[in-house]
């Protein structure tokens, strides 16, 4: 008898251990800091441009980049068309972003 | 005139014999835990220790190819009938199984302890050392070795995929086909990191795939100050050059402030994603892997869980365990940094 896991074993597995950090962090108080790390980090960049990768659009703290990538899929940061609203309607108005998309 | 002093407290005599000890409710673990490589990677089921997959390419486009009027294939004048799949190919790597066991005393178990050392906490603790050992044999030089007597199985690592000549270990070599392209490669341990050479190293990747792709640079500290700090500046001078005195310090700051943001940036090369690597998961602060997650995959024979053992009387045990090898279905869509002069 096979113990392989199921497609949704793996899916769910893939960030097991992830959201179990998640859960012990993931709280108001924590989620703020993290908010806060993630503004910090943007207003670094603002006026600012990379030669190379160009300008910033958006700093998203590792948790929450993680949980995204679980629900829409690995690349969807690569989609224009969610990046722009990410960054329109989320990431600019909560002051993650440098540059609007 | 002799003190009654703490420190006479050789039982059963003694000034200090009576004092009481002071320890703090509070243990600190300082380690980090993310393990960002693995987290990128899409996951697959892998059913055999060799875990194989093909890549394809296209062959070189001819700017001649011209066909003489009225002439059927394979006639004078005509082109010959071709093999479209000779450049296919068989990429492999091998399954490695990560084991951490754990066990805890019945009296350790039953004592009040300033941090709970039970088997539920160390249970854990082994799952969180686990992962982050699957983390370090991804970021790895490691080469595969193949499962023998007495020889444990090991996958080959990003560090031996991403290389411009062909690795000799227990899977098969990468063909000089997919081989990272070696301006993809930044090695050289006498030369900055500058502008144009990461500027190379992503056109490197450019004129393999011939498409933006879902970038993502894993960095260590080094390599983040370098390209973050070192390279970015104020917008009214983009023709600068990488001079020092130019750059602006960032939240990295002197590599001892390292946040776990993903910094997105849109530019030339598409939307590239820079995340910090778990530095304890890397070989050095000067390595980093410029990745496509859609290149990468992570074949699991077993996700990992929790096994516990009998208690033959000592106290529970158990041990964690996770199986699993990395895919790497495009060595040429790939980069990496392991040296340059600071």
């Amino acid at each position: 008898m096979s113990n392989l896991p199921t497609e949704d074993e793996l899916f769910e597995n893939q960030f097991r251990v992830l959201n179990k950090q998640m859960e012990a962090t993931f709280n108001p108080k924590m989620e703020q800091k993290r908010i806060q790390g993630a503004r910090k980090s943007a207003s670094f960049y603002k006026g600012k441009e990379h030669p190379i990768l160009g300008k910033h659009i958006g700093s998203i703290p590792m948790n929450e980049y993680y949980a995204m990538n679980k629900k829409y899929g690995v690349g969807f940061s690569n989609d224009d068309e969610f990046m722009k609203y990410l960054n329109n309607k989320v990431l600019m108005p909560n002051g993650m972003a440098a540059n609007k998309f | 005139m002799a003190f009654d002093a703490s420190y006479n407290s050789t039982p059963p005599t003694g000034s200090g014999v009576g004092n009481r000890e002071q320890l703090l409710d509070l243990t600190t673990v300082l380690a980090p835990r993310q393990a960002p490589v693995y987290g990128l990677l899409p996951k697959q089921a892998a059913t055999a220790d060799l875990v194989e997959w093909t890549v394809d390419n296209l062959r070189a486009p001819d700017a001649d190819n011209a066909v003489v009027e009225g002439a059927d294939v394979g006639t004078t004048g005509g082109d010959d009938l071709k093999a479209q799949f000779g450049s296919l190919s068989r990429l492999n790597n091998r399954l490695q199984h990560f084991r951490d066991t754990f066990n805890v005393s019945k009296k350790q178990e039953i004592f009040d302890s300033v941090t709970p050392v039970r088997i539920q906490e160390a249970e854990e603790k082994a799952a969180s050392q686990v992962l982050r050992d699957i983390e370090k044999a991804i970021c790895s030089d490691n080469g595969a070795v193949s499962g023998a007597a007495g020889v444990a199985g090991k996958l080959r690592g990003l560090g031996a995929w991403i290389s411009s000549t062909a690795t000799s270990d227990d899977v098969a070599a990468v063909p000089s086909d997919f081989l990272t392209p070696a301006s993809a490669i930044l090695a050289d341990g006498a030369e900055e990191l500058t502008e144009a050479r990461f500027n190379g190293m992503l056109t490197g990747i450019f004129e393999e795939t011939g498409e933006n792709q879902d970038m993502v640079l894993v960095a260590g500290t080094q390599v983040r100050n370098s390209i973050i700090d070192g390279f970015t500046r104020v917008q009214t001078s983009g023709s600068a050059t990488h001079i020092h005195g130019n750059s602006t310090t960032f939240n990295q700051g002197d590599g001892t402030d390292v946040n776990y943001n993903v910094e997105i940036f849109q530019g030339p090369y598409g939307i590239v994603k820079i995340i910090s690597a778990n530095p304890k998961c890397l070989p050095d602060q000067k390595r980093a892997y410029l990745l496509d997650p859609s290149l990468l995959g992570w074949s699991e024979g077993m996700s990992m869980g929790s096994t516990m053992l009998e208690d033959q009387g000592g106290g529970p045990r158990g041990y964690i365990d996770a199986m699993g090898t990395l895919c790497v279905k495009g060595p040429n869509g790939l980069g990496k940094i392991t040296d340059f002069a600071v």
